[in-house]
């Protein structure tokens, strides 16, 4: 990837050629993310299927050897709003309303602080990791 | 009908908070996840709607974020050269933050005497929800405080992470994305997506494998008990 490919290339005209690439990419990885959730669900794996089948997607790109546009259009567009398919399960801690009222701030406390210190002590072995490793061209480009 | 109607409601409340978030200038406070969720929670406080009702309701909304984070493997390909190139230290963070997130929260408040669940229900905090909440529920502790545990984490972990760099002078971009991604799991992910997305590729490895070792770690503390 070089630097100048941070501004996305002229996209063609969307017609129905485009959308059916994009329906056949949301396709791909709803099935992946299907196939992952069997799977754990078979081998007893405490992990989401989701996870499993970004794996599984892993592996086909580099089988592949090449990223489809239209799995790199929507999987973009996908990852622009994830914070609004987060939004659902967040608002679940009004579920939790009782237990925050009685022990809110112990909580809160006790997440902000271990988070704190997980959040310095990765940053500080991650920066010493890479020292030596500058940021190179492709950390630059575009995702 | 009510479908169509949470889930329009969730999609106009996201717009409101993108637009809040994009003119705020992109400040933390205003983070679309959390003022879009404490505008939904009023919304159901509000009308007096229960909340597995609105969850059932905007069920395929939810259902996106399954082929978003399958998607992660995009960037991730695209990076692969530049990532196993520094595959040592970045196995090496997250051995460091995987242990302290969840043996050492686990340890801090086993040794602070709040009753085991409670350990256990925070120890996985920093993995995905649906990691936690499963190791939760394995090493003896309750899947709804895990939840909101994990929330409470990734809203504190996007907050400190700038912060704390700031704090330690550290400026490498690569090792705030992947510790937004350690720390923070989606919410962290979702934030060098907005803004750092050049670096999406080391939040990205670094929220998938934490949840992957989170479960290992939880799965060992638990049959060691």
């Amino acid at each position: 990837m070089s630097a100048t490919s941070s501004r996305p290339p002229p996209r063609p005209p969307l017609g129905l050629r485009r959308l059916a690439g994009w329906a056949l990419a949301l396709g791909t990885l709803a099935a992946l993310q299907w196939l992952g959730e069997r799977l754990v669900q078979a081998a007893g794996w405490p992990l989401p299927g989701a996870l499993l089948g970004l794996l599984m997607l892993w592996g086909l790109l580099a089988w592949h050897g090449r990223v489809p546009d239209a799995l790199s259009e929507l999987g973009g567009g996908l990852q622009h709003h994830l914070m609004l398919f987060l939004i659902p399960s967040v608002a679940g801690l009004v579920e939790q309303a009782p237990l925050l009222a009685a022990h809110g701030p112990l909580l809160v406390g006790a997440c902000v602080f271990t988070t704190a210190v997980t959040v310095a002590a990765t940053a500080l072995t991650l920066s010493f990791g890479l020292r030596r490793q500058p940021v190179d061209a492709a950390d630059k480009g575009a995702t | 009908m009510n479908a169509v109607l949470w889930s329009a409601a969730t999609l106009l409340v996201y717009v409101l908070a993108s637009a809040l978030f994009a003119r705020s200038g992109r400040r933390l406070w205003a983070l679309p996840v959390l003022s879009g969720s404490l505008a939904v929670a009023a919304l159901l406080w509000g009308l007096r709607q229960p909340y597995a009702d609105y969850a059932q309701a905007t069920g395929l909304l939810r259902a996106l974020g399954g082929p978003a984070i399958v998607s992660l493997a995009v960037p991730l390909y695209r990076h692969s050269a530049a990532l196993r190139r520094v595959s040592l230290p970045l196995l090496a963070a997250l051995g460091v933050g995987c242990t302290v997130s969840a043996l050492g929260t686990w340890a801090l408040l086993s040794g602070l005497g709040l009753p085991a669940a409670v350990a256990a229900s925070l120890a996985p905090k920093s993995a995905t929800m649906p990691v936690a909440m499963a190791a939760a529920q394995r090493l003896g502790g309750w899947p709804g405080l895990a939840a909101a545990a994990v929330v409470i984490t990734g809203l504190a972990g996007t907050w400190l992470t700038p912060w704390t760099m700031r704090l330690l002078g550290l400026r490498d971009p690569r090792v705030a994305a992947f510790t937004l991604g350690l720390a923070a799991h989606a919410i962290g992910t979702a934030r060098v997506i907005q803004t750092q997305p050049g670096q999406l590729a080391y939040a990205a490895w670094a929220m998938g494998l934490n949840g992957v070792a989170t479960a290992v770690v939880v799965s060992v503390l638990a049959s060691g008990r």
